[in-house]
Parts: structure tokens; sequence; C-alpha cells
């Protein structure tokens, strides 16, 4: 794959990434996150009410809800180059970063099943919400590979590569822990572990966007230069990123 | 093409005994990792101040649930631990060997887990959970989020032992000291929190 189509991929997960969180936001008025504490028949209104562009909603998040595997398999891809003692670590990458997209895919999933007959028995209607909104808050489980898999690379005394700087390492880390606090939403229904609260919701997802759009970042410039440098008939910075690990101190 | 493997990380600056150069401990990096949690944590407490003063009343009865003894044989432990680190790195930087304080220290990180999930299977027997009151969800989130830097922290301070024999024995190199220096910055991080922790949760 050349730089340029690498890039290619890149912007195809950020933009997709960008219309997934417009559609959740503007098309279906999740935003901000409801209280966990609503009584059923204020949630069934709320589905009754928003039901169309809660399904429109659901329909554009769905088809763009795999953003994750353009961006996944652009860094999985530089993991690979980079020689072949990274070769399980890029597979742990490419696989949860694959199954994290089943999570993400999920919720819209079932936000849209909610509205599709909103005049059912309101208990079930707010069951099918709070499964939506513990599955987009808690769903960790694949994440920890994707994230722990890049943190190693970056943090790797062994590598020494472009695309994988140490601070991006911390910063994942750093991302990857507050992320893992959103678990705690499946405890409590109100205060700042809650499903809408400062630590269950609001820094989880900014983490999250930070270290995608700094991951995305470091590769998109790293990409130019490849890409600049190839046309300049330049093989060092190729070359670079090819075998960066080091096998033997 | 490989790479040889000096050409990884620069030498940085001789770390001759004696030398009190300036300089920043460890890798530039990790202090990002510290800020940003520093950060997190300073947001953890003006949450808790916030609460605390619209829920004042079911703060200081809850707060009576908790056992302020082991959590002050904790931080006896924890500050003692920071200090053993804080010997060992001293150690290390005069090319001493550093072994003893710094496995000392790992063993006082095991026993703050060991004492804090004893603590609250004692705060959960006697019914407080995380979903008891707000006080306790703050009580059992800040301090479990702590628990995993200490897990995180022992973790860390075991892969660098390699690194502070190496230096000891005097064929380390200037990463070497870098790494032990960098998990012994992100221990002191922990420390500095479980003790703002300990004041706040407990003792105010």
């Amino acid at each position: 794959v050349s730089a340029r189509g690498q890039i290619f991929l890149l912007l195809w997960g950020v933009i997709f990434m960008a219309i997934y969180g417009t559609a959740c936001i503007f098309v279906m008025h999740l935003w901000p996150p409801p209280s966990p504490l609503r009584p059923e028949d204020e949630v069934a209104q709320f589905y009754l009410k928003n039901s169309v562009s809660l399904r429109v909603g659901a329909c554009v998040a769905l088809a763009v809800a795999g953003f994750n595997i353009p961006i996944a398999s652009v860094v999985t891809y530089q993991m690979v180059r980079l020689g072949r003692r990274v070769l399980p670590w890029a597979i742990v990458h490419a696989m949860g970063s694959a199954m994290m997209t089943m999570w993400l895919a999920l919720p819209p999933m079932l936000w849209g099943v909610a509205a599709f007959t909103p005049e059912r028995a309101p208990a079930l209607t707010r069951l099918m919400s709070e499964f939506a909104w513990l599955t987009f808050i808690t769903s960790i489980s694949h994440f920890v590979f994707q994230a722990c898999a890049f943190a190693y690379v970056c943090l790797s005394r062994k590598v020494d590569s472009p695309y994988f700087p140490r601070w991006l390492g911390y910063l994942t880390v750093w991302a990857f822990a507050i992320t893992e606090i959103g678990v705690f939403a499946m405890l409590i229904k109100e205060g700042p572990f809650a499903w809408n609260g400062l630590f269950g919701f609001w820094s989880p997802v900014t983490a999250s966007f930070i270290w995608w759009y700094a991951m995305a970042y470091v590769f998109v410039k790293n990409l130019r230069t490849e890409a600049a440098a190839g046309d300049a008939g330049d093989a060092s910075v190729a070359q670079r990123a090819e075998g960066a690990y080091v096998a033997a101190r | 093409m490989s790479l040889h493997a000096e050409a990884i990380t620069p030498p940085g600056p001789a770390l001759a005994p004696g030398d009190h150069r300036p300089r920043v401990p460890g890798e530039p990096g990790v202090w990002v990792l510290i800020l940003a949690d520093l950060i997190l944590f300073g947001v953890f407490f003006v949450v808790l101040a916030y609460y605390r003063m619209h829920h004042g009343p079911e703060f200081s009865t809850s707060q009576t649930v908790l056992n302020r003894g082991t959590a002050t044989a904790n931080t006896v432990v924890l500050v003692t631990s920071g200090l053993l680190i804080a010997i060992a790195v001293r150690r290390a930087r005069a090319r001493r060997d550093a072994t003893r304080p710094f496995r000392a220290g790992i063993v006082g990180g095991a026993a703050f887990v060991v004492l804090k999930i004893t603590e609250y299977v004692l705060e959960i027997g006697h019914g407080a959970t995380f979903s008891s009151n707000v006080f306790f969800s703050l009580y059992y989130g800040y301090t479990c989020i702590h628990l995993m830097h200490v897990v995180f922290g022992v973790a860390v301070l075991l892969i660098v032992s390699p690194s502070l024999r190496a230096v000891g024995a005097g064929s380390g190199r200037s990463e070497d000291l870098a790494n032990v220096e960098s998990a012994a910055s992100f221990w002191h991080l922990v420390d500095v929190l479980w003790i703002a922790l300990y004041a706040l949760l407990y003792l105010i």
C-alpha cells in the first residue's frame, strides 16, 4: 500500500468517525446523554417522539460505524513493517480493533430497535435503551487489546519508528485508563460515574477522540513525509519505518 | 533495514557519580503521563468538593463506615515504599547496588494492594457498596482507580528491575537509568495521589 493510499484509509476512518458522532448528536438527539434515572414513561416518550429521526440516525451511524477498521488497518500495517518480532502485537492490535467495531455498531442498532416500535410496553423500550447506553459506555473488552498493543509498540525501547513515538504511547496509556473508567457506569445510576456523568461519559468520550485524532495526526504527518520523500526519490524515510525493531540490545 | 541498538535512544548526558546538573528525571515523555494524570485527579478532587458541598451530612455519616486504621496503615506503607524507591534511585545514580531498597519498595506496593482489598471486604461487609450513595460511589471509584495505578506501578517497577541491576553493576546505559527514574517518578505520583485521597476521603 502506498503512503497516499494509507492517508486515504486514515481520512476515510476519521471522516466516518465524524459522521458517526454527527448522526448520534444531531440526528438521533442523544446529546447530552439522558439520565439513567429517567422513568420508563419518559424514556418511551422520547423514542415515540423521535422515532423517525432515531431510525434515520441509526441507519447513518450503522453505515459508518466501522470507522475503526481503516484506521486500525494502517496502524497494523505499520506495525507489520517494523519486523517479524512485532507481528504478534500487530495481530493483537488488528483483532482488538476489528472486534471493537462491533461494540461501536451495536448501540445505534439498539437505539434504532428501541425506536422501531416505540408504542410497545414502556418497560421494554427502557430495557432496550439501557442496553444501548450501557453497551456504548461500558464495552471496553476489546479496546484494551487495541490500546495495549499500540502503547507497547510505542513504548518499546526496541522500536524506533516515527509512526510510534513514545509520547503517543504515554498518551495511549492515559486515554485507555480514562476510557476504562466508563465501566463503572454499570454499577450506578447517578453521580459522576453514571452513564451521563463526567467520568462515565464525558471524560472517556473526550479522551477517546483526543487519542484517535492524535494518532491520525501522527500517521498522516509521517505518511505525507514518506510520500513526499518517495516523490523526490529519497528512500531513507521509508527505510526508517521498515524493520525498525531491534531484536537484540 | 535493521538499526543498531545504540541508535535507538540518544545516549544523553553522561551521568557520572556526583553529577548534579539540572535535568528532568527519567524520560520527558513520562511526564506527559504524570501531568495528564494529575489533571485527571485534580478534576476528581474538584468533583468531590462539589458533591461534598451538596451532600455534607451524607458524606459525614458515610465516612464513619470507612476503616481509618487500615487506611492510615496503608498511607505509612506507601510513603515508606516511596522513600525506599527514592533511596534506590539515589544509589542507582551513584552506580551503586540498589536492589534491596528497590525490592522492599515493590513489596510495600504489593502490601498496599492486599491491605486495600482487605479494607474493601470489611466495608462491603458493613453494607457500603459502590451504589450505596454518592460518597461511596466516589470513594470506591477514586480508590479503585488509584489501586489500578498501584498495580500498574508495581508492574512497571518489576519490569525496570533488570535495568536497575544493570546500572548497579556498572553495565547499564543511560536509558537504563532513565527507565528506573521514569518508573520511580510514576511511583511517587501514586504516593502523592494517595496522600491527597487519604486526606480528602478519610480525614476531612
